[in-house]
């Protein structure tokens, strides 16, 4: 076991996969860094590519089709958009549209996500366009171990899947657990144990949810974290693991991209198609319904906060507590460097 | 090339042939008004291409892909259970006219979003060049895919890879019904473009079955040899409309006249071959053309039966 921050252990994870699998390949834009030593160590397995993000997925889905498992390195989401009819026309539809018996397990991981000045064109998540789509596993690593839990279980996937990798998490940390186990193939966990509030949330937005738990906790308040970290299978997500959720009276939904028509907005839209008894309270926090701005003061007015959950959380409760500043300008713009370790004995399966 | 293959070619593109004239008369008849992309009149070069080629060597289409499909010696009752949307289908009527598949025959299937096939076949070409097999992976494009950024990009990526690819355009100069010269600049030169990334390169009459034939088997010897991709530019004219059962020349937008689809009929000049070449009688060969067409008929109506008798 080693403690790994959320890069390292996705090399590590890949690094694994080509030693273990020949069939698994890495393909993509810079993939030969000789920092990173995938090409040296294995010199059969790993393709740089030109810049040609359309002809490189289309190889990927042609080569998946042969018995490859092509590992596809998309250095941003608006990158990636450039081979959408690859990632959605061709290897979403592929086994279903020639008669079920024609696995195309290629996987795309894609970067995205904020970092400060990176402006509007590169900061997007786009996540519900992956999300909408028939034929996809969604995987969207909140922690360095289920970075790694996921590509180790992408190369044993023979459907094609996604990878959205939030940059905002690369210098998060874990002690990174090599072997799988129940615990380690949950759709979503939970954190805590509070049976009242949850707030729900997706990759980065765990780093300000966990923050805001914690502080809460100072004040007597406790709070469940719901991190929703992978979409798969035909029913992405079952009336039972809704109906879990609906158990919960006050449910904040955080976002860190606008929330309207995003991944959150289609659970809390799934969650009143439930009939059961009671009725649960919704919230939502998330940035305005725009792009996010390149400008450093604009983007820290732009991002909602571990702060922000406070005080929603705080409001709800009708108490009015002055709370401190915990984190620096790292934490906003950068990189945050949390340990998840901090959290793993409060982390559980959630479904 | 011996008699028996010249006839064995000729039962093939008639077989073809039929089988498209029977979907567009069933379209027609059933007032079906869904995609139906007919290759007809084009029948030399997915023959002359397919008998150039091992089974190992593998295909993959597009969207006009019925008649590579049987070229390749795909399963033909598949194919109409497919196109008549029936789950006997090589797809298991999921896909429909656009998607064709038969693996055992390498024929690795079709995709009708212009330009997507040629990457994917660029992987399937370097699957075979990772796995050392000494075969080729050929792709079928129309003129219009050839327009598509993803072509460029192959080029570039299957050269730079050496990777065993035959990309074959079907050129009928229009894309749609919109005119070559309305969509490339003025001094457009495929020839300089393809050559300018490095594969091998050449144009044929994309009617004439033997010209087709011999060309693929030289083109495939060198790209095996020198570990370079290949361009077949056919220059082709189909039958029938874009999409749908409408004959081609209705639609009064080409320069061709009916009566340049019977001069161009790439049929009628593999008849003339083999007539003269092993002079077998006119008579003869019409009635090889029309036997196969009979057979096509009834494996038709028989398939058709089924799929009525089912629902």
């Amino acid at each position: 076991m080693q403690n790994k921050n959320f890069i390292e252990s996705i090399k590590s994870a890949q690094h694994d996969c080509l030693r273990k699998n020949k069939k698994f390949c890495i393909i993509g834009i810079e993939t030969s860094y000789e920092k990173i030593g995938f090409k040296k160590n294995f010199p059969k397995q790993v393709f740089e590519m030109p810049v040609s993000e359309l002809a490189l997925s289309g190889l990927a889905v042609g080569l998946a089709s042969q018995g490859f498992k092509p590992f596809v390195h998309h250095g941003r989401v608006e990158f990636s958009m450039l081979a959408f009819d690859h990632i959605f026309t061709q290897a979403s539809k592929w086994n279903f549209m020639f008669g079920g018996d024609y696995p195309c397990p290629v996987s795309f991981k894609i970067s995205l996500g904020r970092r400060q000045g990176d402006g509007p064109q590169h900061t997007e998540g786009y996540h519900s366009i992956f999300l909408q789509s028939n034929g996809l596993d969604i995987f969207i690593p909140s922690t360095p171990q289920e970075a790694y839990d996921h590509i180790s279980i992408i190369n044993k996937l023979d459907r094609p899947s996604v990878l959205l990798e939030h940059r905002r998490l690369y210098l998060t940390t874990q002690t990174i657990k090599k072997k799988n186990n129940e615990k380690n193939n949950a759709k979503a966990y939970v954190y805590g144990e509070s049976k009242k509030k949850l707030i729900i949330t997706y990759g980065d937005g765990l780093i300000d949810c966990l923050l805001a738990k914690n502080i809460l906790k100072e004040y007597g308040i406790e709070i469940s974290v719901l991190s929703i970290s992978k979409f798969v299978g035909e029913n992405k997500i079952s009336n039972t693991d809704l109906s879990k959720i609906l158990n919960y009276k006050d449910i904040i939904f955080f976002d860190t991209r606008p929330f309207m028509f995003g991944p959150l907005n289609s659970i809390l839209g799934l969650l009143n198609t439930i009939k059961q008894k009671g009725k649960s309270n919704f919230y939502t926090i998330s940035p305005e319904n725009k792009s996010c701005p390149a400008s450093h003061n604009e983007m820290k007015k732009y991002y909602p906060t571990y702060n922000t959950i406070i005080k929603r959380v705080l409001k709800s409760e009708r108490k009015k507590i002055k709370v401190k500043n915990i984190t620096n300008n790292d934490y906003l713009y950068n990189f945050p460097k949390l340990n998840f370790d901090d959290f793993e004995s409060i982390k559980k399966k959630f479904y | 090339m011996n008699k028996d293959f010249f006839i064995k070619s000729l039962k093939t593109m008639s077989q073809i042939r039929a089988i498209e004239n029977l979907f567009a008369e069933h379209f027609k008849k059933n007032k079906n008004s869904s995609f139906l992309h007919l290759s007809a009149g084009q029948e030399a070069s997915a023959v002359g291409v397919c008998a150039a080629l091992k089974n190992k060597d593998l295909v993959f289409g597009n969207h006009r892909s019925h008649g590579h499909y049987v070229a390749k010696g795909s399963n033909i009752f598949k194919m109409i259970y497919e196109v008549l949307g029936d789950t006997r289908g090589c797809c298991k009527g999921n896909g429909g006219s656009m998607h064709m598949l038969d693996k055992k025959k390498g024929f690795m299937g079709t995709t009708p979003i212009l330009g997507s096939a040629a990457p994917i076949a660029a992987g399937i070409a370097m699957s075979q060049k990772i796995k050392k097999k000494n075969f080729i992976t050929v792709v079928f494009l129309g003129d219009g895919a050839a327009e598509e950024g993803s072509f460029y990009e192959t080029l570039n990526i299957a050269s730079l890879y050496k990777l065993p690819l035959l990309i074959v355009i079907e050129d009928n100069n229009y894309s749609v019904e919109v005119p070559s010269f309305l969509r490339k600049a003025k001094n457009y030169n495929l020839k300089k473009i393809v050559e300018g990334f490095s594969p091998y390169y050449k144009k044929v009459n994309g009617q004439d079955f033997v010209k087709i034939y011999s060309n693929v088997k030289k083109l495939k010897k060198l790209i095996l040899k020198n570990n370079k991709p290949g361009i077949l530019h056919l220059k082709v004219l189909r039958t029938y409309a874009h999409s749908g059962f409408n004959i081609d020349t209705q639609n009064k937008y080409r320069q061709e006249s009916v009566k340049d689809h019977k001069i161009y009929d790439p049929i009628l000049i593999l008849k003339k071959i083999i007539n003269r070449k092993f002079r077998i009688n006119t008579l003869k060969i019409e009635q090889i053309i029309s036997n196969e067409k009979k057979i096509m008929k009834k494996i038709f109506f028989k398939t058709l039966q089924k799929i009525k008798d089912k629902n």
